[in-house]
């Protein structure tokens, strides 16, 4: 007798599991008057960023005192699950062109090269626009900002401003002097 | 029903007293019943006593308009790769016994007034959009709405024979998609459907 009650419970047991398998799947629809049919759906994002509108920096002709610092407005979006939008930045600077990146400066240099044809420069983030903002160190990941969580992103939210003082531009001969300058962004937590 | 039947049944014991309360209940009952009673009645006929007897009856039978989807399955979207849409469909097949193959159909979201909506477990809600196509033309339904009269239903086999005689589809845009919390989005898609 014993026995036999344990058997009852472990049958019912099984019952329930099936029943809350079904519920959770598909279902066809009988036939009636009218016919339900039940499809679940389920879609996963990942934790996505972008930065859009960014734009060189051309400084020709160089004026003391009124070139620097010169900033470009950026558009960043970021799904970030944990925050508002958050993000972070990295900046890497690469002189001249088709070179290697530097990795602990930020540079430009003129066709020659090397010392004395190269002028230093610091870059700043900001997550609003207009310059200025949170000095960032090469190659080096930023604290967290906030950016857009909508997209596409649209309108500008952040910049980055780039800043070469008066003695460094003019500590080199004249020439044009280039370099690229890599931000690139990561959500929060990365 | 049932009266009917009784009526019937008394008319083949006592016959004329049967008549005669038959005919008092047709006074009674309303014009547009009468000739249905009557008819009835008089269509069966019991056998009289011999060698053989013989009794007739009438039999009749309403089929109501009748449907069925089958062939629904869960649309697991998997994971958004960051580029364009993400559209996901399912054949399905509708049966139904109007001999034209018509139809309607009703699609309902787990959302707020059945809103085509899916959710994660902090209640952001991603929007999506559902097309049903009748394998001859493809419109967008909105929530909780039938549908205009659709074609196609397979009028001989309910399981559409092993095949299909619809499609629905789902679409999340890259928008709907980004612009909410990365994270695993769920919903209940309810599909109804009804005579034309």
């Amino acid at each position: 007798m014993k026995t036999k009650h344990v058997l009852i419970k472990g049958s019912l047991t099984l019952g329930l599991i099936v029943a809350t398998a079904q519920s959770a799947m598909a279902g066809d629809g009988t036939l009636g008057a009218s016919s339900t049919g039940t499809s679940n759906l389920s879609v996963t994002t990942t934790e996505m960023v972008q930065i859009t509108n960014v734009a060189n920096i051309t400084v020709n002709p160089f004026v003391p005192s009124s070139s620097f610092p010169a900033f470009d407005n950026v558009c960043i979006f970021s799904n970030d699950s944990t925050g508002p939008a958050g993000y972070k930045v990295t900046a890497t600077g690469q002189s001249g062109s088709g070179g290697t990146a530097d990795a602990t400066s930020f540079k430009i240099q003129d066709a020659t090269g090397g010392a004395g044809h190269t002028i230093a420069y610091t870059v700043k983030w900001n997550d609003a626009t207009g310059g200025g903002g949170t000095s960032l160190t090469a190659n080096t990941i930023s604290p967290v900002f906030t950016g857009g969580n909508t997209y596409p992103c649209v309108t500008n939210n952040a910049s980055f401003e780039v800043n070469i003082t008066d003695a460094a531009a003019l500590s080199v001969p004249a020439g044009a002097y280039t370099g690229t300058l890599t931000m690139v962004i990561v959500p929060d937590p990365a | 029903m049932a009266g009917q039947i009784l009526i019937c049944r008394i008319a083949t014991g006592r016959k004329r007293h049967a008549r005669r309360l038959l005919f008092s209940l047709q006074v009674v009952l309303s014009l547009s019943l009468t000739p249905f009673f009557a008819s009835r009645c008089e269509a069966a006929h019991d056998g009289v006593l011999g060698p053989t007897s013989t009794g007739d009856t009438d039999l009749s039978l309403s089929v109501p308009n009748l449907v069925k989807i089958t062939g629904v399955a869960d649309l697991n979207m998997g994971t958004y790769s960051g580029s364009g849409p993400l559209v996901t469909s399912d054949d399905v097949c509708v049966f139904t016994n109007d001999a034209s193959g018509a139809y309607k159909v009703t699609a309902r979201g787990s959302g707020t007034s059945f809103a085509f909506t899916l959710t994660d477990t902090n209640s952001h809600t991603m929007n999506y959009t559902v097309r049903w196509n009748d394998l001859s033309t493809v419109i967008s339904l909105a929530a909780d709405t039938a549908s205009s009269t659709r074609a196609g239903g397979n009028t001989t086999s309910q399981n559409c024979s092993g095949g299909n005689s619809a499609q629905f589809e789902v679409t999340l845009t890259a928008s709907a998609l980004l612009s909410k919390p990365a994270g695993t989005y769920t919903g209940v898609l309810t599909l109804i459907i009804e005579p034309a």
